[in-house]
């Protein structure tokens, strides 16, 4: 969706949108050299409104926020995928691994 | 939803409506789903609350559910699809994730470490690293922006926006202006730390701007019009009669713009300057002026 859709759909002044982006909170998709904005772009968005009306938090807080925000959908993301990983392995491999695993915990 | 929702809240049945928001916001930041993805329990427990703030939060439907004439289920929310949803799901675009958290896992060139800083699904090939430059600019410039030419060292330029208030050694990031990533991988970030030169007039307390200004002793007696520097042009300020040295005036709205919109405050404290060389006349006035022996602004020292 282009910027304006985007603004309308979060009831957002496009000044606010400019300041986002310029904090990269949020980052248009590039498509043919157009950026647009994804449904998740404004999942995102409605986040930054809850964090900023809800609770009150300020733009420090939420530029340090949105960085974890991003961090633990990474981490999450990586261990979803070696999750999967060690699931693809034989039995014996899975076992060996959980041992490991419960050594060190 | 059907539990008492002043129950879920936390809260009395005669609590304030500033006793209800803020028992929300706490649940709020305790609850809510995309600051806790992967917990069903928070979340269920989230929009049981934001249910309960939803009636409780607005006075008219609070009033309606005390007389009954609503239960607790009339105030459901609309379905919401949190951030988390479209960050976790297969084949989830990679924009935002970000796996620097996993920068110090394992040694260098052990086999999972490229699994590990690889940035999402999509990409396969790492990024470029990032490059930090700095810069100085003027006052006004990082007060009110301005567009900035940078020359990198290998010659190009980058055209540069520094953003209404930018504040001494604020990074500014240019995506994709860093090395290019090996293998055809996206480029990395140029960095560039601004560095605002100090101003002889203004000084910078947050968003709000301060100046000394030195005013005559006629002008601290009489008060009367003055015209006072602010960072977007001059303006004319009324001097209150008597100001001493000290006195602080405030110029609303003539500070810094704020990142989130609305600007600063220009405090402007005076300071009296005496005539310079002395006047024989003043001397003479003051040795006349009997008031004068009688006022000691140090009373307060005692003695």
């Amino acid at each position: 969706m282009r910027h304006s859709e985007f603004c309308e759909r979060l009831s957002i002044e496009h000044s606010t949108l400019s300041i986002w982006m310029e904090q990269g909170w949020v980052v248009p998709a590039k498509n043919d050299g157009r950026g647009e904005f994804h449904d998740a772009d404004v999942a995102r968005g409605l986040l930054i409104l809850d964090l900023s009306e809800t609770m009150g938090v300020n733009h420090e807080g939420i530029d340090v926020i949105m960085a974890l925000v991003d961090q633990v959908h990474g981490l999450r993301s990586k261990i979803q995928a070696l999750t999967d990983a060690i699931r693809d392995q034989d039995e014996q491999v899975q076992r060996l691994i959980l041992q490991s695993l419960e050594r060190c915990s | 939803m059907a539990n008492d929702p002043y129950e879920t809240l936390g809260v009395a049945k005669n609590a304030t409506q500033k006793e209800i928001q803020s028992a929300y916001r706490k649940l709020a930041k305790k609850l809510h789903p995309d600051l806790n993805p992967g917990d069903k329990n928070a979340e269920d427990r989230f929009k049981e609350a934001s249910a309960a703030y939803a009636l409780l939060g607005d006075e008219e439907k609070r009033a309606r559910f005390d007389k009954g004439d609503i239960d607790a289920t009339g105030a459901e929310q609309a379905a919401r699809n949190y951030y988390k949803e479209y960050a976790a799901s297969p084949g989830a675009d990679t924009r935002y994730q970000s796996t620097s958290g996993f920068s110090d896992f394992g040694e260098a060139d052990d086999i999972f470490s490229s699994f590990f800083s690889r940035r999402g699904h999509g990409q396969t090939h790492a990024r470029g690293r990032d490059l930090h430059f700095a810069m100085e600019v003027d006052f006004l410039e990082a007060v009110n922006g301005a567009k900035k030419q940078i020359t990198l060292p290998d010659r190009t330029t980058l055209d540069l926006q520094i953003p209404p208030g930018t504040q001494d050694g604020q990074p500014l990031r240019l995506r994709g202006k860093g090395e290019p990533g090996p293998g055809g991988g996206p480029a990395g970030d140029a960095l560039i730390e601004v560095h605002v030169r100090p101003h002889p007039i203004f000084t910078r307390d947050g968003d709000d701007i301060r100046i000394e200004m030195p005013i005559s002793l006629r002008e601290a007696i009489l008060g009367g019009k003055v015209l006072v520097p602010t960072i977007s042009g001059n303006v004319t300020l009324t001097l209150p009669p008597n100001s001493s040295t000290g006195k602080t005036l405030r110029l609303k709205g003539k500070g810094v713009t704020k990142r989130g919109g609305g600007s600063g405050d220009q405090y402007i404290t005076v300071k009296v300057i005496l005539p310079d060389p002395a006047d024989p006349d003043l001397a003479a006035f003051a040795t006349s002026w009997s008031a004068g022996e009688a006022q000691n602004p140090r009373r307060a020292w005692g003695g």
